[in-house]
């Protein structure tokens, strides 16, 4: 059903006082009843004249479609037939974690408006915008709506937090890419200068050295690999609230957004970057390079969702790890099915990294159980995760916390002089 | 009881609204009853129960700005003009349609949106210049009523305001039932 122009109550309240006010006035001979309505009915006749004939038609739309989180839009409103309205009041529909500006998502002021709703989603995630719309015709007469608009989707990718690294990758495999090998090999980076071969290229003589000691020399240099990330994030979990931008995160938070820091980078490298979610709700990434395919891996990462139970897909955990590629798993640690996958991949002799998530300051938050039960099971839980993070230390796989730029630099730079040694296959 | 708990929720949200919705709430709380007791002015003291009548309702008013309860006190108030006996014309008298302005002004800018936003301030100058002018008319119709008191002439003024009078009660009431808004045939 469409909506249609109604009176207001302030039409009503003056149209009737005024009208009544006048009609009893004369009746009964009561002028200063006249005194007090006349400037009431007076108000009431140009609403009445300037009454809307045709219903207007909005529509909202957003400036775009996905924005990083903290991040602001504009939710802009087009209105058709707009010649009766005078006023209008828009209020978005609120919801957790997302911040309207002006005055909470709420705007009343003539039309047209001087400025337009924002939206600011302050958590990854995908977020529906909705609101109300109310007009008012010429002197507050007539009153159209509320009524919703279409809602609009909004695709909150996740901020990434400041991350670099200079630590090279590991194990880098392939004909082409950024990463200096361990092999010689076209490249820039020198890696020494020996007795010519037959088959060494003679642009690659060094003359010089050839000049000095009467026998060609060549120049050898290390050949430039790619590299591989494949980013495995627990999602069995969610351990924490969210306070969104700028306030406290959840152990889901800070693996979505270092993911997503560690996806940017190695994109930025030229690295292929895989994406693999364990449990919860979320749609898996296979390998690729370039900004399309991170922006492929950004949007599948603010589309995760932890799963109902702890217990959810751990058990089906199966990673196919290409050569060359280094595993970086990011998860509070308190499954484990996940310790187990680190243990796995270590001692088959893939780079693994994990990156625990687990909050510092994190403290159950259950007010209506029994807190020394809660207490006892929290200590409980910490000493299983005690023991996972041993058991991994004890077979070579790093753990790191999470703390932004550098966080892998030193256990990357591990695990590259770990792969230049030699290895025994038991 | 849900009514209650609405209104004692509102209470209870007040103290998050800006001040310019702050004030418009006090407009309309003691407008009217301003208005009412002006007229002890002009010589009739209104009883405790009827200026409480009028609180209250101005009450419910300043809390449902849009509902019937602004109606109910501004037309209580007016009743008891109707009642002051010895001089309805007294100068008081547009000391209290003044107030009555200012109550429906506050309320008709109330009733635009959300009680915790602040009022526009394009919305308000348009208002208050809009209610000053129309009560220029005040002092005009009181002067002329004060001038026609006690003459021949005013039977024929009453007659006369009579017909308009009518004419205005039809034209409001005819308005009010708006036709089915039309379409302008442009879709969503």
């Amino acid at each position: 059903m469409r909506p249609q122009w109604r009176a207001t109550g302030a039409l009503r309240r003056s149209a009737v006082l005024g009208a009544g006010g006048l009609a009893w006035a004369v009746a009964l001979g009561e002028p200063a009843v006249l005194v007090l309505t006349v400037p009431l009915l007076l108000i009431s006749l140009p609403a009445l004249w300037r009454r809307p004939r045709r219903a207007p038609s909005i529509e909202t739309s957003l400036l775009h479609a996905s924005l990083r989180e903290g991040e602001g839009v504009s939710l802009d409103l087009a209105m058709r037939a707009d010649d009766d309205v005078e006023q209008i009041t828009r209020v978005m529909t609120p919801q957790r974690l997302v911040v309207g500006r002006p005055d909470g998502g709420r705007i009343v002021a003539r039309w047209p408006p001087p400025r337009q709703l924002q939206v600011s989603p302050r958590r990854w995630g995908r977020v529906v915008v909705g609101e109300r719309v109310a007009l008012t015709s010429a002197w507050a007469g007539f009153r159209w709506g509320p009524v919703a608009p279409a809602d609009r989707p909004l695709t909150v990718l996740p901020s990434a937090p400041p991350y670099d690294s200079r630590a090279e990758q590991p194990r880098p495999k392939g004909l082409v890419g950024a990463h200096r090998s361990t092999q010689p090999g076209q490249g820039s980076e020198l890696a020494g200068i020996r007795a010519f071969q037959p088959g060494d290229r003679l642009r690659r003589i060094n003359w010089r050295v050839s000049a000095r000691t009467g026998t060609l020399h060549t120049t050898t240099t290390r050949a430039e690999q790619d590299a591989g990330l494949l980013l495995v994030v627990d999602l069995l979990s969610e351990h924490g609230a969210s306070g969104g931008v700028g306030g406290s995160a959840s152990s889901l938070d800070l693996t979505v957004r270092a993911a997503a820091a560690l996806a940017e980078h190695a994109a930025a490298q030229g690295d292929r970057v895989a994406l693999k979610p364990v449990g919860g709700r979320a749609r898996p990434v296979p390998a690729g390079v370039g900004r399309r395919h991170l922006r492929r891996v950004l949007g599948a990462l603010a589309d995760v969702r932890p799963a109902a139970s702890p217990y959810d897909d751990a058990t089906r955990l199966n990673l196919r790890v290409g050569a060359g590629t280094t595993v970086i798993i990011l998860s509070p640690l308190l499954a484990e099915a996940i310790g187990t996958t680190a243990a796995t991949l270590t001692r088959r002799g893939i780079p693994t990294v994990v990156i625990d998530t687990l909050p510092d300051d994190l403290v159950p938050d259950l007010p209506d159980r029994d807190q020394a039960l809660v207490d006892l099971a929290w200590r409980m839980r910490r000493l299983d995760r005690g023991g996972v993070l041993s058991a991994l230390d004890a077979i070579g796989c790093p753990v790191v916390p999470w703390r932004g730029r550098g966080t892998v630099d030193d256990v990357m730079r591990d695990l590259g002089r770990r792969g230049e040694q030699p290895r025994v296959h038991s | 009881m849900s009514a209650l708990g609405t209104w004692l929720r509102a209470f209870w949200g007040m103290r998050h609204w800006p001040v310019s919705a702050l004030f418009l709430r006090a407009a309309m709380v003691l407008a009217p009853p301003a208005a009412l007791l002006v007229a002890g002015v002009a010589g009739d003291h209104p009883p405790v129960t009827v200026t409480i009548v009028v609180a209250s309702l101005s009450l419910a008013f300043a809390l449902a700005p849009d509902s019937g309860a602004g109606l109910l006190a501004l037309a209580s108030v007016v009743a008891w003009w109707t009642l002051v006996g010895d001089d309805g014309l007294h100068p008081s008298v547009l000391v209290a349609a003044v107030l009555l302005m200012v109550a429906h002004v506050a309320g008709l800018l109330a009733a635009y949106g959300p009680s915790a936003v602040p009022v526009d301030p394009g919305l308000g100058s348009l208002w208050v210049g809009r209610g000053a002018w129309v009560l220029l008319v005040a002092p005009v119709v009181w002067w002329v009523a004060r001038a026609a008191q006690g003459t021949d002439a005013q039977q024929a003024l009453w007659q006369a305001g009579l017909l308009v009078a009518v004419l205005a009660v039809a034209a409001v009431g005819a308005t009010l039932k708006l036709p089915q808004a039309r379409d302008d045939g442009v879709g969503r």
